[in-house]
């Protein structure tokens, strides 16, 4: 089936083929079809909304944290990962801003790092709003090495530049793909002290209408389609 | 005074006399050639000087032994980037610190030396004010609250790089620390647009965007050894690297005055043979000026201990006005002498000015132009002209009244207009010589901080730990200044507590009962899903009241070699230098600020001598314009026993200064700073020296040879010119303002000067009769 969409895709990638020729996986056909798959599903990711189950492994954790929620994109940079549950936090990236809020107004808000000093937390900015974005397949790889895991399921890790100061924070991002639609089904983002944060996404759905956004704090960009009242 | 000789007539020279006069041009010039070959000219170049501070006082002038490495990832094509990462940048680091290990000193504090101390000492770090909101955190319910919040944001994606560092600080209580105190080691003003640099491991300073790092040494070496050195150690690396710091600049500005050196005395050259024969015009006579000058020039070379940038300008002009002297001389206009002692005056003023360069230059200028003149006198008789074989326009000066006033009204109000439109260049904003220096400058300042802003401050103790704790008690006070005056500041103080406040401190928190709240704060985390081994050490330190941030704990910890770069010896007693860099719109008086204990805190630095010279500048002007029309009068004053013509001259010299400031304004828009002062002063003197034959031989009804007397005179603006060529931007400011001084002194003194005196009534003018002597 892979082998029939490749054919079909084959003209329609043609275009852009002269500039996949010169991207650094050109030389890795398993990855290059694994970035193709993801490419089919991201195609039309002007807005997204999905259903998510995060689970959190960390060494300061009895267990493991398990929550559920909904994530929300609106293409190019607004990203939101909404917890149900009252005990949980909203992630919420916004062009370069980030901020992770809890739920619960009554609970206080710890300060977190400013992206701009933070070369790691502007690295996994970026990463999360390019695995969403479908303006960004050419810069997929900027700032970090992509791999195409071995295995028959279409994984694909993406690592930060050998020697780049994110290393010492997050040592990789794994990013599952569906093998019928290209959806990204799985996010794996293992960091430096052990701890990990598996996200199992699911419920795609794309080309979302916007009062579906509004409830996840999302807007679309111009709102030029939508009729004013004057 | 020689009397007139309008008609060519054969003195009866004394045989002997032109004998005395050759042996000496010819010891003068053997003399010359030996000292010359003597220095050679590496001698020449070890005396050349590339500070462009020496006019700042001593005190205020930045520390040499401090240099900056800036060390850049190389701009490289984009298929390349992946190998170019910050982490090459940390290795050119250790490479650098590894090569040059005395050397290099920690600009900020190792970041792992830091986070141990404040994981150690946090809580005595808080200020008694915060103990409220510490106890309020430390609530049973805020603090639940607390270790619920932060189980909501584990659940993030982004958690683990947030920064958010639970297993140090569980309860966030580093926030306290930074209202208000800003960041360890040096505190930012907290509205700067673009994020603050950071500190490494190494305990360098990184670039918030990563692309560069800047290494601080501690050197007396030459920053072109050090250099040498550095890009040794970084061979291999992809990086590059640039010095910066006080001694790099003199090294840079000595190579580039090295290299203008020989364009400028070939074009001096020329243009002083030009001038000679245009005054001499005789071929001997020019060949003899030509060569005695230039004998003179190589001596004073030779003499001279060092030669800088300032000096040369100097040097035209005098070279310039001895070629004057030597044409003046030839025909035997009279004046000469006198106009020789007003300009020999002329920088004296300076000697009082609080500019140690223009002091030592004052007084040289004195002795050179008296040795030169006196030389030109003793030599003349070898190609004085008796008979001139062409006719030299004689006339008696014009004496116009009235336009005479109005010129002088006219350049008076014009020197007012343009004092008060003119910008100021304080004595520590001196051009620099090359672009290269200031885009690597622009760079240092753009990401990390601005050295030309930074002033010191200074805390004594009788021993280390006391200067330490003093300088602590300094910081807050330094604090209180950003960032409203300041944006930065840079001590060990702000890591250190007095006894003062620990004493405060710790009863504040023997108050909190921080053993009970870490007891509950164990079960809140277990009860939350935490596991509480993951926090023990945090809260160990919490609890822990006996380790307190002393001056002495911190010399001892990891923070010990980064608070010796702040140290220097003051006789006996020790010194804590901080550095607090200012705002520029920043009013520096002499007290920085006032400690609650009523110490005033003073700084030294360039931008504090600049203030001051800026706020002086009016003063400085107006003084020394009037001791030089001081001195110019008294001499006139001795010259023609005539009062009202003394005054009469010295409002026209004050004139021709207000009209040198208009035509700086007006014509040429440069700005007014320290380097003008000698061309004002040298406007004036030099309308002395013009006025003084001219307004004697209008008064007594004399003919003399007014333009050749003018255009006399105004050779050293022909030798300034070189100067405003050049591509240096010191020769340029300095030349304008000595030429155009120079031209309207010449002006004023042949064409206002006498219809001034004849305005003020002047009649007499002192003629002493039996005065034969050496014309």
């Amino acid at each position: 089936m892979i082998i029939s969409r490749r054919d079909t895709f084959k003209w329609l990638a043609a275009g852009p083929a002269l500039l996949w020729s010169r991207a650094a996986w050109a030389d890795d056909p398993r990855l290059m079809r694994r970035i193709e798959l993801w490419r089919t599903f991201v195609r039309r990711n002007d807005t997204l909304v999905a259903r998510y189950t995060s689970r959190r492994q960390s060494s300061m954790l009895v267990g493991t944290v398990q929550t559920s929620g909904s994530l929300g994109f609106v293409a190019p940079d607004q990203l939101v990962l909404r917890d149900d549950d009252l005990r949980g936090s909203t992630t919420r990236i916004a062009g370069l801003d980030v901020s992770i809020r809890p739920n619960d107004d009554a609970l206080p808000v710890a300060t977190i790092d400013d992206p701009r000093a933070s070369a790691a937390l502007a690295w996994l900015r970026d990463r999360l709003l390019r695995l969403f974005s479908p303006e960004a397949v050419e810069r997929l790889n900027d700032d970090c090495s992509l791999r195409a895991t071995p295995g028959r399921t279409p994984r694909i890790e993406i690592l930060p530049l050998t020697g780049s100061m994110v290393r010492k924070t997050i040592r990789r991002l794994e990013v599952t793909l569906d093998p019928v639609g290209g959806a990204i089904a799985k996010l794996v983002i293992d960091e430096a002290q052990g701890d990990s944060l598996t996200l199992v996404l699911s419920d795609h759905r794309q080309g979302v209408a916007a009062s579906e956004l509004s409830g996840l704090g999302l807007s679309r960009p111009g709102g030029a389609d939508e009729p004013r009242p004057h | 005074m020689t009397s007139d000789s309008p008609t060519p007539s054969p003195a009866p020279a004394t045989p002997r006399r032109p004998q005395w006069s050759r042996v000496l041009a010819l010891v003068w010039t053997l003399a010359a050639v030996f000292a010359v070959l003597g220095m050679g000219r590496d001698g020449l170049v070890a005396k050349l000087d590339g500070a462009r501070d020496g006019l700042l006082p001593a005190e205020h002038r930045p520390d040499r032994g401090d240099l900056w490495l800036l060390v850049g990832l190389e701009r490289g094509d984009d298929d390349k980037r992946s190998d170019i990462t910050t982490s090459t940048l940390l290795t050119a680091a250790l490479s650098i610190a590894q090569a040059l290990p005395d050397e290099r000193v920690p600009l900020a504090p190792p970041l792992n030396a830091t986070i141990g101390w404040l994981d150690a000492h946090g809580l005595y770090l808080l200020p008694s004010e915060a103990h409220d909101s510490l106890a309020q955190r430390l609530a049973a319910e805020p603090m639940a609250a607390r270790v619920q919040g932060l189980r909501a944001m584990v659940s993030s994606p982004l958690f683990g790089a947030s920064g958010i560092e639970p297993r140090r600080d569980p309860l966030a209580l580093r926030e306290l620390l930074h209202d208000g105190s800003g960041r360890w080691g040096h505190a930012d003003a907290s509205n700067r647009q673009v994020a603050a640099a950071h500190a490494t491991g190494g305990g360098d300073l990184m670039a918030p965007d990563g692309r560069s790092v800047v290494i601080q040494l501690r050197t007396d070496r030459p920053a072109s050894a050090v250099l040498a050195d550095v890009r040794r150690a970084v061979t291999g690396l992809a990086v590059t690297v640039q010095v910066i710091g006080p001694r790099a600049t003199d090294e840079t500005s000595r190579v580039a005055l090295t290299q203008s050196l020989p364009h400028i005395a070939l074009t001096s050259l020329l243009l002083g043979v030009v001038m000679t024969a245009l005054t001499q015009r005789s071929i001997r006579a020019t060949l003899v000026v030509v060569t005695l000058l230039m004998a003179t020039l190589g001596l004073g070379l030779a003499a001279a201990p060092t030669i800088d940038v300032f000096a040369l300008p100097l040097l035209g002009w005098l070279i310039g006005a001895s070629i004057g002297w030597a044409g003046l001389r030839t025909v035997g206009t009279p004046g000469t002498r006198a106009g020789l002692i007003v300009l020999a005056l002329a920088l004296l003023p300076l000697v009082a000015g609080p500019y140690p360069l223009w002091r030592d230059h004052a007084i040289a200028w004195t002795i050179a132009l008296l040795v030169t003149g006196a030389l030109v006198f003793a030599t003349s008789p070898i190609w004085r002209r008796h008979g001139t074989g062409h006719v030299v326009r004689r006339f008696v000066p014009a004496a116009w009244s009235s336009p005479a006033a109005l010129a002088v009204a006219v350049a008076l109000g014009l020197g007012l207009w343009a004092d008060d439109r003119l910008p100021y260049h304080a004595v520590d904003r001196m051009p620099a010589p090359v672009a290269e220096l200031e885009a690597s400058q622009l760079e240092l300042v753009g990401s990390f901080f601005d050295p030309s802003l930074t002033v010191e401050v200074h805390s004594h103790g009788d021993t280390l730990p006391d200067a330490l704790t003093r300088a602590a008690a300094d910081a807050r006070t330094l604090a209180s200044l950003v960032p409203g005056r300041a944006s930065r500041l840079d001590s060990p103080g702000t890591l250190v507590a007095t006894p003062s406040e620990i004493a405060e401190r710790r009863s504040g928190l023997a108050a909190l009962e921080l053993a009970s709240h870490m007891r509950t704060l164990e079960a809140t985390l277990a009860s939350q899903g935490f596991r509480a081994d993951a926090f023990a050490e945090a809260i160990a330190a919490a609890a822990d009241l006996e380790h307190m941030p002393t001056a002495d704990a911190a010399l001892d910890s990891a923070l010990g070699p980064w608070i010796h770069r702040y140290l220097a010896r003051d006789g006996d007693a020790h010194v804590v230098r901080s550095f607090v860099q200012l705002e520029p719109s920043a009013v520096v008086g002499s007290t920085l600020a006032v400690t609650p204990d009523d110490r005033r805190l003073t700084a030294v630095g360039p931008r504090v001598a600049g203030w001051r010279d800026s706020e002086r500048r009016g003063e400085t002007l107006l003084v020394l314009l009037g001791a030089s029309v001081w001195v110019g009068a008294l001499l006139t004053w001795v010259t023609s026993r005539s009062f009202p013509a003394a005054l009469a001259i010295a409002l026209a010299a004050a004139a021709s200064a207000g009209a040198t400031l208009g035509a700086l304004h007006g014509v040429f828009d440069h700005a007014l700073s320290p380097l003008a002062w000698p061309g004002l002063l040298v406007a004036s003197a030099m309308t002395f020296a013009a006025a003084l034959p001219c307004v004697r031989a209008s008064v007594h009804g004399h003919v003399i040879a007014v333009p050749r007397l003018a255009a006399c005179w105004a050779a050293p603006a022909v030798s300034s010119f070189a100067f405003i060529l050049s591509s240096e931007p010191i020769w340029q400011a300095m030349g304008v303002v000595l030429a155009t001084g120079t031209v309207f002194g010449v002006g004023f003194g042949c064409f206002v000067a006498p219809g001034l005196c004849r305005l003020v009534g002047v009649g007499h003018w002192h003629v002493r009769d039996a005065a034969e002597g050496r014309s």
